[in-house]
């Protein structure tokens, strides 16, 4: 149950979001565009710094929704999303992606842990700074995402069928759409 | 006196460490700030090149940061300030802190009041009440995920609703993304002067410059 009294039948972050819409919407906009605007970046290697990061934080709710929509973009590929979320460095991904994925780690641990080498090899890997600027601006999004989850301590299902179905939803209409989507009665809640 | 600042060290770039990113400053608002304090050579805050780089997404970041520190609530927006700075120190961010130390401390009319609180909250001056609201926020910073409704009734026993204790999260959890975008990036700080005047501004008018709320 979460610590304080949010609507109900909303899971993550969709519950304080539904609590403060006010707050909500400028946050979902910032996602929005920063997950799925226009980028070199492709959606589904977007998702994957999310889901990196939110596994680091150990979040539970972020890293299984975000991991959802990263495999949903990247072909139902979910050994890959579970192999970035533990050991990187080993995933089927691009030199470059390794780069940013080490940096958006580093940014986790805190923005000063960022080092010059950090930034050469993703320069050298081919990274722009629009790219190392993004993946630094999305790792900290996340830092900020699962302090407000936790931190509440929101509903957050275990069935990964729910989540799938999310992705699927939030995949082909965006945050912002898909967070005017209904919550999900009581009577029909997974575990 | 003089202005306090934190007492570990600061990076000593004066610019990004993005130079492809403060050369783009746009036509936004924010472009039109740099390209002022450029010309007539006054010290600017560098945070206004991320801004600048980022104008897609820079308004409803101002828009967030106004709602969570200044909508009016059951915790004084003085005190999200406090938990804006005490973040921002405990992630040893130096430009966060000395920026929201500043409104905090015009806000609270006590600027040693402040630091102390930051420094030493235990041995500070600041109420048990706000004490136990920071404990609280530490743990968001340090173990979000290990936060447990103990730790929220401990809060509440302290005298906040829920409401207090939704906005003293959401600003934790802003600024643990600022202070990463904010020192991954290299902003660096400003004078203690510039810092001071900044949180004069903030604490007065907050964090919209033309946005609508």
């Amino acid at each position: 149950m979460a610590h304080i009294t949010l609507p109900e039948g909303y899971p993550g972050i969709r519950g304080p979001m539904t609590f403060r819409p006010e707050t909500a919407a400028p946050l979902n906009e910032l996602v929005e565009i920063l997950l799925r605007g226009p980028h070199t970046l492709t959606r589904g290697e977007r998702e994957l710094i999310a889901t990196h990061v939110s596994a680091r934080n150990d979040c539970v709710y972020c890293q299984t929704i975000h991991g959802a929509i990263a495999a949903h973009h990247l072909n139902g590929n979910e050994k890959l999303v579970e192999c970035v979320k533990l050991d990187f460095e080993t995933a089927d991904v691009s030199e470059k992606m390794k780069a940013l994925l080490a940096i958006a780690g580093k940014v986790q641990l805190g923005g000063r842990h960022v080092s010059t080498e950090d930034v050469e090899r993703a320069r050298a890997a081919g990274a722009t700074d629009l790219e190392i600027h993004d993946t630094v601006l999305i790792a900290a999004v996340f830092c900020l995402c699962n302090r407000y989850v936790d931190g509440l301590a929101t509903w957050t299902p275990d069935d990964p069928d729910f989540y799938r179905q999310r992705a699927a939803i939030v995949a082909e209409k965006g945050y912002a759409a898909a967070a005017r989507t209904p919550g999900v009665p009581a009577s029909h809640q997974p575990r | 006196m003089p202005f306090a600042t934190p007492d570990f060290p600061q990076a000593g770039n004066q610019e990004l460490f993005l130079p492809g990113v403060s050369a783009a400053t746009g036509n936004g608002i924010y472009g039109d700030l740099i390209e002022t304090a450029r010309r007539n050579g006054t010290e600017y805050s560098k945070i206004w090149d991320l801004f600048a780089f980022g104008e897609s997404f820079t308004p409803h970041l101002a828009r967030f940061t106004e709602g969570a520190i200044r909508t009016p609530a059951s915790i004084s927006v003085a005190m999200r300030e406090l938990i804006a700075a005490f973040t921002s120190y405990q992630n040893q961010c130096r430009f966060c802190t000395q920026a929201h130390a500043a409104a905090a401390s015009e806000l609270f009319g006590n600027e040693e009041l402040v630091w102390s609180a930051l420094r030493n909250l235990e041995t500070s001056t600041l109420g048990a009440k706000e004490k136990a609201l920071l404990r609280f926020v530490a743990k968001v910073t340090k173990q979000a995920a290990g936060i447990s409704p103990a730790d929220v009734a401990t809060v509440r026993a302290a005298g906040w609703d829920d409401e207090a204790i939704y906005y003293a999260i959401t600003v934790c959890a802003l600024f643990n993304f600022y202070n990463r975008w904010i020192s991954a990036t290299g902003v660096p700080e400003m004078s203690a002067e510039a810092h001071r005047l900044q949180g004069q501004k903030l604490a007065g008018h907050g964090y919209l410059r033309g946005e609508k709320k």
